[in-house]
């Protein structure tokens, strides 16, 4: 009681801090009170504006940018543009993904529907299917989902998806068996609780025996989602439970498993196993599932921006070493978008069709002439000698926009070759390569000295005529034919100088194919024949070497001509533009990973670390000079810290209450009492322990133990 | 008090001590040179030998120490083992250690030790090959049994320790304990020199001796740690071997805080950074319409960084409110600090939230859940923010309370914002609940004091292993005014058996606080020392014959009643024998039972 009333006098406190869970109102906190002014302030700024600027802001979930010069019609522009664009790519990615699943979905239907299963009334065999999935359990609710969503269209009868955290014991799993099934087809409520006139728990499988007779249902099913998480003896009971009831209920049971049937199979006691026939189902691995999603979102030719190489990079990099999963790549690639577009205010010039020069602000063109990219174009231009035009850049934003409108229309060009070249590179090059490294490689502008391209010369080099024209048919049908995956359709009439060329190698190396054949003697390019001879001088005398050399015949000077034309013309038509060097890459081409990697992989511990170490970056604390160690003008909390960091495994608190008033008390011209220090202190010190660095030490009285170190 | 004399004396007898060893292994070695310099021959092989032998050694040390009692009865008699085993085999460890006196003690005992021609371990080597393996078998094994029964009380647990240590190999305390020694030389050393100088450079501390910290006082240690440690290399040096040195300075002389003064200190405290904080503040805010579309495209968001992120999750909670001028949406707040928070409390407020009262949620969380998503999907319109304030804190951490909040948060209508306070807290959540969340994370670094979600002074009296709000022993006093007799009785028997035992503890204490043991043994001593407690069954006695109670329920119904108002405290000791104890210091004791009787 007592206690209440000083409660009540303490202005610091609100009952509302500390109440578990409400309902937020405006000024419910007392919080708000010492800040109420700028709130007010808020309010009165808003009430002068129009009703409807009011209205558009409201609308607007953008941000005016480049100061707020930005006009309205380019922040809705904006938004629109991330609507549109991310809306198409996320399509593409959802047909992927349900894509990708369809498979297993079809097979683990086909089975569940199986007439086999219902054949033999008496057998107490509960049919099953172990779906393994991989060690991705991010990506295992969407496939459960799918498959729920997919058996009850196809199936009467309903289905019960279980997670290893409600199953907590084997009357809370009947009980959420039996609700989820009675619930999901028709609300009898009256079924739930009685039955010939008896009351039924509502744990008890009677229910839902009297639900599948009065529905006509043809299974149950019932899914473990993440079967190795559940509690062995738990599963162990439900299927022998569900074995015993076989002949009145139809169940049917998947399994979801990260590891391998057989380490499921040998957690399970005969006993349960016996109950179970079942068949196992594979799933389609991330890696080949992400390298789809990431050709169709990424690489794809509809794609109105681009993800630079770094950015990629990093994904990947997160992808293999932490997350594996397709779902947080996408939800990457959609944080990438919005980043993009909220905040690049010259993200309106992405989609070239809806550009006017009409919404293009003069702040705009200050903004496109402080981009590198515009730099290094001027400066290209002063190399050149054109100095005019470089001078007319600078000033005269008529010209710019010409110029703007010009880069545009090339980056498109240039871009679509980018894909292009990917495409006829994956699909020529005998041996498989992973297209997001090649993607990296080619918008990174390396292409032309990579390791890619110099393995598919060399490859070249060694090959028979046969392999070679079998080669040329591939690069040919891959422009004919272009791509389905990446958007591009077939751009033989664009590239007709250089099919022609293959086209002339290839009929040049079928003759040459045709005489190998009729003389019974295979034909190499000079090179393999080289690279031969080289192995034999090695074995053999110095003799057989020239002996070796001048056995090349007509036919096979000819091939080796044939071979380096064709690499000739390979390499220069694998030699692309970086787009890094692009005038404007900076609309179109998405490339800084520093922001995504803290978004997504935060370092909690690092950013506590630092603040309480050097509070001086976050607070101006007064002191300009002191940038390292201790200073009474940092916040009580950081100055407890840092002498927290000088001490060893074991802190004598009695110590440390020493420095800390001896560094507090040292401020000049201040007098301060030592108990408003000591209450510092013991805020500092709750502080410490809360973020778990310190704790009570039996070693010693008042000692405290040492939890954490910095940087480690 | 005690303990304290005991150390300022201990340095004098222990300086004495040790020169009377050096003295008595030198003869030692003398007597036996021929023998030594046959055996360095052999010391490669031997050295591993010898290792295993050391138990034998120390056997035989005993025998010996116990001749020599009678012409050395200052000492106690079971510091003798120890020391004497271990005074020789220490130069390496000891070069590391920063004080200087001790530095110069180390050069003078090797320099002793070359004088006699022989290497610094030789005297336990020695020992071993002057007694070949026929003495151990015969005279070593018949007299010394008769002499160590005759006071086995005294030094079975030196003994135990000893060779437990030896066969163990666990080496790492000689140093320590060495260095034990060498400190209370160069303190009796240092004592008139230095500390007048610190004196007048350090006017406010308490305690002069407190300043000797090691790495904190870099005006005392002549060679300070070294500064520039990569972080592991940082966490080796602070952990290495040995008995982290500490002062002896306790807090015994401060008045704590109780929380009414801390109360009104804070209120009436001014905190300099105010602006700065406010600022900081401020710059957070301005993401806030960032935060928002954030939301709106089904991410949910997570603050961490230091300080409190209440009153700026408060703010964007206001910017929300005032943004949506037509439709007010729904904001649900939750403290996740609150010690009595479940999750059935969250979705129930969810619930009354979005949907008229009496709306039936069932009783499992999942199944809540579940109706609660069937209400959201009602009306599809219906969008509900829900801010958890420290959602990493004790009462949401269970993994079953995570997946229920993340299966929440991952429903398109519920958009989720959270704060962090652990640098750890990332660990609360594997790549399937990180993935449900769908948290976009900022670095929210606010500086603000943590008000609400910290309760200070209890945490800070915990830390202190005073807890906290029985300090001073006050509430108690309320507590048993209003209890019958009986218990009044039952308690006052008990702070007297705890006055007792503490009493006897300090001393033994004082004497346990030389024979370092091994490490276990040492912390069963300290918390014995500090934690004095009374065994169950001896209290039951005492209470039946002081007829307060007549049977076990009767009894145990009392303790309940302490335990409710956490007045006393159980614990098992080392053999498993409950003990009772209140967890409260000898002066708070003492005004306690002056108060009831």
């Amino acid at each position: 009681m007592s206690d209440n009333e000083e409660n009540s006098s303490h202005i610091g406190f609100d009952a509302i801090d500390h109440q578990p869970a409400y309902i937020y109102a405006p000024g419910s906190t007392n919080d708000e009170a010492p800040e109420r002014p700028p709130a007010k302030r808020r309010k009165v700024a808003k009430g002068k504006a129009s009703a409807q600027a009011q209205d558009r802001t409201r609308t607007l979930a953008f941000e005016p940018l480049l100061k707020g010069a930005e006009s309205a019609e380019c922040v809705q522009l904006r938004q629109d543009l991330f609507r549109k664009c991310w809306s198409d790519t996320d399509g593409r990615i959802q047909s992927i993904l349900n894509e990708a699943n369809e498979d297993t979905l079809a097979e683990v239907t086909s089975f569940v529907n199986d007439p086999t299963n219902e054949d033999n009334e008496d057998d107490e065999r509960v049919p099953a299917s172990f779906i393994v999935t991989g060690p991705n359990i991010a990506s295992q609710s969407l496939l459960f989902s799918q498959l729920s969503a997919r058996l009850k269209e196809e199936i009467n009868g309903p289905v019960v998806t279980l997670h290893s955290g409600d199953a907590s014991n084997l009357k809370a799993v009947l009980k959420q068996l039996i609700r989820d099934v009675t619930n999901q087809a028709s609300d009898d409520e009256g079924l739930l609780q009685e039955q010939n006139g008896r009351k039924l728990l509502n744990y008890d499988l009677e229910i839902l025996h009297g639900f599948v007779k009065n529905n006509g249902t043809q299974k149950v099913i019932v899914a473990f989602q993440d079967s190795e998480a559940f509690d062995t003896t738990l599963v162990v009971d439900l299927i022998t439970l569900f074995s015993s009831w076989m002949d009145r209920i139809p169940f049917v049971l998947l399994f979801g498993i990260a590891t391998s049937v057989e380490l499921f199979h040998e957690r399970l006691p005969r006993a349960a196993s016996r109950c179970l026939h079942g068949v196992q189902f594979d799933v389609e691995q991330t890696s080949s599932i992400l390298e789809r999603v990431f050709r169709c979102a990424v690489a794809n030719s509809k794609a109105s921006f681009r993800l630079g190489p770094e950015i990629v990079s990093s994904f990947m990099e997160r992808q293999h070493d932490h997350v594996q999963s397709v779902q947080s790549f996408v939800v990457a690639l959609k944080y990438a978008y919005m980043c993009h577009f909220y905040g690049n205010a010259l993200s309106i010039l992405t989609d070239t069709s809806q550009i006017s020069s009409k919404v293009i602000q003069p702040c705009h063109y200050e903004a496109i002439r402080m981009l590198p990219s515009f730099r290094r174009l001027v400066e290209r231009l002063v190399e050149t000698q054109d100095l005019d035009h470089a001078k007319s850049l600078l000033e005269n934003d008529q010209i710019l926009s010409q110029e703007i409108e010009n880069a545009l229309e090339s980056k498109d060009r240039s871009v679509l070759r980018l894909l292009r070249v990917l495409h006829v590179f994956t699909n020529a090059v005998p041996e498989p390569i992973s297209g997001i490294d090649l993607y990296m490689t080619i918008f990174d502008g390396a292409l032309t000295g990579s390791d890619y391209l110099k393995r598919a010369i060399d490859s070249i080099k060694r090959m028979t005529p046969v392999d070679l024209t079998t080669f040329t048919q591939g690069i040919r049908a891959s422009i004919e034919d272009g791509s389905a995956e990446l958007d591009l359709d077939g751009w033989a009439s664009e590239d007709e100088e250089f099919l022609a060329q293959i086209e002339d190698i290839e009929t040049k190396g079928i003759a040459v194919a045709e005489e190998s054949a009729k003389a019974g003697k295979p034909i190499r390019s000079s090179d393999a024949i080289h690279s031969k001879g080289l192995r034999t001088t090695v074995i053999a005398q110095r003799v057989q070497l020239s002996y070796e050399k001048s056995t090349i015949t007509e036919a096979e000077t000819e091939f080796t001509g044939l071979v380096e034309r064709l690499s000739k013309l390979l390499e220069e038509y694998f030699t692309l533009e970086n787009p890094k060097e692009m005038f404007l890459n900076e609309v179109w081409l998405c490339d800084s990973a520093d922001t995504f990697l803290d978004i997504f992989a935060p370092r909690p511990r690092a950013a506590i670390e630092n603040a309480l170490s050097a509070p001086h970056e976050y607070l101006t604390c007064e002191v300009g000079g002191a940038e390292e160690g201790l200073s009474s003008t940092h916040p009580a909390t950081a100055i407890l810290y840092q002498s927290y960091l000088e001490a060893g495994a074991l802190v004598n608190m009695a110590d440390l209450w020493t420095t800390f008033y001896e560094i507090l008390s040292g401020k000049e011209g201040e007098e301060s009492d030592e108990r408003e220090v000591l209450m510092q202190f013991y805020r500092a010190l709750a502080n410490l322990k809360l973020l778990g660095m310190v704790k009570q030490s039996k070693k010693k009285a008042d000692h405290l133990a040492k939890v954490a170190w910095k940087g480690l | 008090m005690k303990r304290k004399k005991q150390t300022d004396e201990a340095p004098d007898a222990e300086d004495n001590e040790t020169i009377q060893k050096k003295s008595r292994s030198r003869t030692r070695q003398h007597s036996t040179t021929p023998e030594d310099d046959r055996q360095n021959g052999l010391s490669n092989s031997a050295t591993s030998r010898r290792t295993s032998r050391r138990v034998n050694a120390v056997v035989k040390e005993h025998e010996e120490s116990a001749h020599s009692d009678e012409e050395r009865t200052d000492e106690a008699p079971n510091d003798e083992p120890v020391e004497d085993t271990e005074d020789t085999p220490m130069d390496d460890a000891l070069a590391v250690t920063p004080q200087k006196g001790l530095r110069g003690i180390v050069n003078k005992h090797q320099l002793d030790d070359q004088a006699n021609g022989t290497t610094p371990k030789t005297s336990n080597g020695k020992k071993l090959f002057s007694t070949p393996v026929k003495v151990n078998g015969t005279s070593e094994n018949e007299t010394p049994r008769l002499v160590r029964n005759a006071d086995r009380s005294a030094r079975r647990k030196g003994t135990r320790a000893l060779i437990e240590r030896t066969v163990l190999g666990n080496t790492s305390d000689n140093d320590e304990e060495e260095e034990d020694i060498a400190q209370h030389i160069c303190e009796s050393e240092e004592e008139d020199g230095l500390d007048v100088s610190e004196a007048a450079t350090v006017p406010d501390t308490p305690s002069k001796k407190g300043r000797r910290k090691g790495s904190k006082n870099k005006r005392r240690s002549p060679t300070p740690p070294p500064q520039d440690l990569p972080p592991h290399e940082k966490y080796f040096f602070q952990n290495r071997g040995g008995r982290a040195k500490t002062s002896d300075n306790n807090l015994s002389s401060l008045a704590l805080l109780d929380h009414e003064e801390y109360f009104t200190l804070a209120r009436n405290f001014k905190d300099p950074q105010a602006e700065d904080l406010k600022a900081l503040q401020d710059l957070h805010s301005t993401s806030f319409k960032q935060w928002q579309f954030e939301l709106s495209q089904d991410f949910n968001i997570c603050l961490y960084g230091w300080g409190s992120k209440r009153s700026l999750l408060m703010r964007f909670a206001d910017h929300i409110y005032k943004s949506q001028a037509n439709s007010k949406p729904k904001i649900v707040v939750v403290n996740g600090y609150v010690h009595n928070l479940t999750i059935r409390d969250v979705l129930n407020t969810i619930a009354a939230a979005v949907s008229a009262p009496g709306q039936k949620m069932g009783s499992q969380p999942a199944e809540m859940l579940e109706n609660l998503v069937a209400i959201l999907e009602e009306d599809t319109s219906q969008e509900v923010v829900v801010i958890i304030h420290s959602i990493d804190r004790v009462p949401l951490r269970r993994p079953t309370t995570q997946a229920i909040l993340s299966r929440l948060s991952a429903h398109p209508q519920i958009h989720l914002v959270a704060s962090a306070d652990h640098p750890s807290f990332p660990l609360l959540w594997d790549s399937s609940l990180r993935s449900t969340y769908n948290f976009l994370f900022h670095d929210c670094t606010t500086f603000q004091p943590y008000v609400a979600e910290v309760d200070v002074v209890d945490e800070v009296h915990e830390l202190l292993g005073r807890s906290g709000r029985r300090v001073g022993g006050r509430g108690v006093s309320f507590v048993l005014k209003s209890l019958p007799e009986n218990a009044k009785n039952l308690f006052r028997v008990l702070i007297g058996e705890q006055l007792v035992a503490m009493d006897g503890d300090y001393g033994d204490g004082a004497e346990g606080d030389d024979d370092d043991d091994d490490d276990n043994e040492r912390r069963i001593g300290n918390s014995k020392k500090s934690e004095p407690g009374v065994e169950y069954r001896v209290l039951y006695q005492k209470a039946v014959e002081e007829f307060i109670c007549s049977n076990e329920m009767n009894f145990r119904t009392l303790l309940k009643e302490f335990h409710d108002h956490q007045m006393i405290q159980s614990r098992k000791d080392a053999l498993g024998t409950e003990m009772l104890s209140i967890p409260f210091r000898k002066e708070e004791l003492m005004t306690i039972l002056e108060d009831i009787i």
